[in-house]
């Protein structure tokens, strides 16, 4: 039976401020979905909060899954239940090694430990696949990674998690031509053997030409504005998003960016760097 | 050579000469007097007490380079007072492994005594709630111990709110020509780390327990060094189940 991931009318805050003002979205086994959209607009909320980021409240609106209620959920549990985000800023847990984390996600989900030996056959075919150091499984999680390490780390725990859902938060930032290459052969080789869904957020059509989205949204400020294939990624990447706020009428979000000020020289010339 | 030394009660002399690694369990109040001399030790103090005690540590190290790895993850009362002197072109290299429960108070003097010395102190601490813990670093660098070297680093994992959990890395430093540091990072567990961490399944528990071995635990690595290394891992796997478990 196909898994069904069902958004409804889906509105979120963060502090006082709501980002999502109803996106409502549907997402069923097998299906790549792209999600395109100016920076601040909403994106990675969306994922967020389909994951439960505390940071983020649902004011109204629905998620399920198969049809249960997956706000009602807490983090872990939507995860054992076939949920997974890779994020954009992966966290570092130091003192943790990624082989102790990963075992320890894999038996979360299991009734029976996994047994060990599967366990590093596993995880060193999955390393030998995404071209990462030997000594992976034996470094702490995330710690003193390049971002493109932490990128790939984040497929790693992907694969050897086998979600039935994985949402990829700008996953191809920060990875060279190669690396995106090999990202996207492991993501659809794990999409053919599980027939994994995705939800993938990335700016760049390079990324969407390899793993070939089956649907595309664009989200501006907190709504989806439009939807279409991979043509409409494509039609984006050429023209950008000025055509679509034209024919629209609509504006985007600008992003929220922290002010950056300089004190300059004995605190004379203060001055702020955006403006 | 590999020594174990257990069921001591006030005193012990370690006056070695040549290199060795040995193994100490503490599990009673006990003074060891250290005279490493000529070679290459690696020493391992593994706290082990069914009460309160109070441990003492004296001495110097001679032409040697000494690594002593302390371990204490008992739910007693524990006060340590340690003082060790490092010669001419000696190295002492210290990691600790505190748990914060009940009243501890541990003190640390580590003398650069004469020039070419090297010490480098890790101390890792995980503070429980109503932890009464307090660790006081001292590394001193003495008049005339030029070329000396002197690290300090300490890490501290607090939850929820110990009555007190300091730890005061200090360096005195009476020469010129010498490297010297120290650095702490204490905190509790970051929420991103955990919402992290949930996202992969692991539950609020699960995850806190990770990170709590993480901090405890040495690797597999650690214990093979040692005489009785897997005996040790055994005790100190149950006493972190414990702490987990609360």
């Amino acid at each position: 039976m196909a898994n069904v991931l069902e958004i409804k009318d889906l509105h979120v805050s963060a502090g006082e401020k709501e980002i999502l003002k109803g996106i409502s979205l549907t997402v069923k086994s097998g299906e790549i979905h792209a999600i395109m959209g100016p920076n601040g607009n909403g994106k990675s909320t969306l994922l967020q909060t389909i994951m439960g980021n505390p940071n983020y409240t649902v004011t109204s609106g629905s998620i399920t899954y198969n049809g249960e209620d997956v706000l009602a959920m807490p983090v872990d549990v939507r995860s054992r239940k076939g949920l997974f985000l890779a994020l954009q800023y992966p966290q570092e847990i130091s003192g943790v090694t990624n082989s102790d984390f990963l075992r320890a996600a894999i038996n979360a989900r299991n009734e029976n430990p996994v047994s060990i030996f599967k366990f590093i056959k596993e995880i060193e075919k999955n390393i030998r696949d995404l071209k990462m150091k030997d000594d992976l499984a034996h470094r702490f999680v995330n710690d003193g990674f390049s971002g493109g390490e932490k990128k790939r780390n984040e497929i790693l725990q992907m694969m050897m998690l086998k979600p039935d859902i994985a949402m990829l938060d700008e996953i191809d930032s920060g990875l060279d031509v190669d690396a995106i290459k090999l990202v996207s052969d492991a993501i659809l080789k794990l999409k053919e053997e599980t027939d994994l869904a995705l939800i993938v957020v990335s700016h760049y059509e390079r990324f969407f030409t390899s793993i070939k989205p089956t649907h595309s949204h664009v989200i501006v400020d907190g709504k989806i504005v439009v939807e279409g294939d991979d043509e409409l990624v494509f039609k984006i990447d050429n023209d950008g998003y000025d055509w679509l706020y034209e024919e629209l009428k609509i504006e985007p979000l600008k992003e929220d960016r922290p002010m950056v000020y300089s004190l300059g020289v004995c605190a004379r010339n203060t001055r702020s760097l955006n403006g | 050579m590999a020594e174990v030394y257990k069921d001591l009660k006030g005193r012990l002399d370690l006056k070695l000469d040549g290199g060795e690694t040995v193994t100490v369990f503490v599990e009673d109040d006990l003074e060891i007097n250290y005279e490493l001399k000529n070679g290459d030790y690696r020493i391992l103090v593994f706290i082990n007490t069914a009460r309160d005690i109070t441990l003492k540590e004296r001495g110097f190290i001679e032409n040697s380079n000494v690594g002593i790895d302390l371990l204490e993850l008992d739910q007693h009362a524990y006060v340590q007072d340690s003082s060790i002197d490092v010669l001419k072109g000696s190295s002492l290299t210290v990691n600790t492994t505190y748990l914060g429960v009940n009243v501890k108070k541990i003190d640390y003097h580590l003398f650069n005594k004469e020039r070419d010395s090297y010490i480098k102190i890790s101390n890792n601490v995980v503070c429980l709630d109503d932890a009464d813990f307090v660790l006081n670093v001292v590394g001193k660098i003495v008049k005339g111990a030029k070329s000396s070297k002197c690290f300090q680093k300490s890490r501290c994992l607090t939850f929820e709110s110990p009555k007190q959990s300091k730890i005061l890395p200090v360096l005195e430093i009476d020469e010129n020509d010498v490297e010297a540091s120290h650095s702490l990072s204490s905190g509790t567990i970051d929420e991103d780390v955990l919402f992290y961490m949930n996202s992969r399944g692991l539950s609020r528990r699960d995850a806190l327990s990770l990170l709590l071995v993480s901090y405890l635990m040495p690797d597999e690595e650690f214990y093979q060094a040692y005489e009785e290394g897997l005996a040790i891992k055994e005790i100190a796997d149950k006493k972190v189940e414990k702490i987990c478990s609360m």
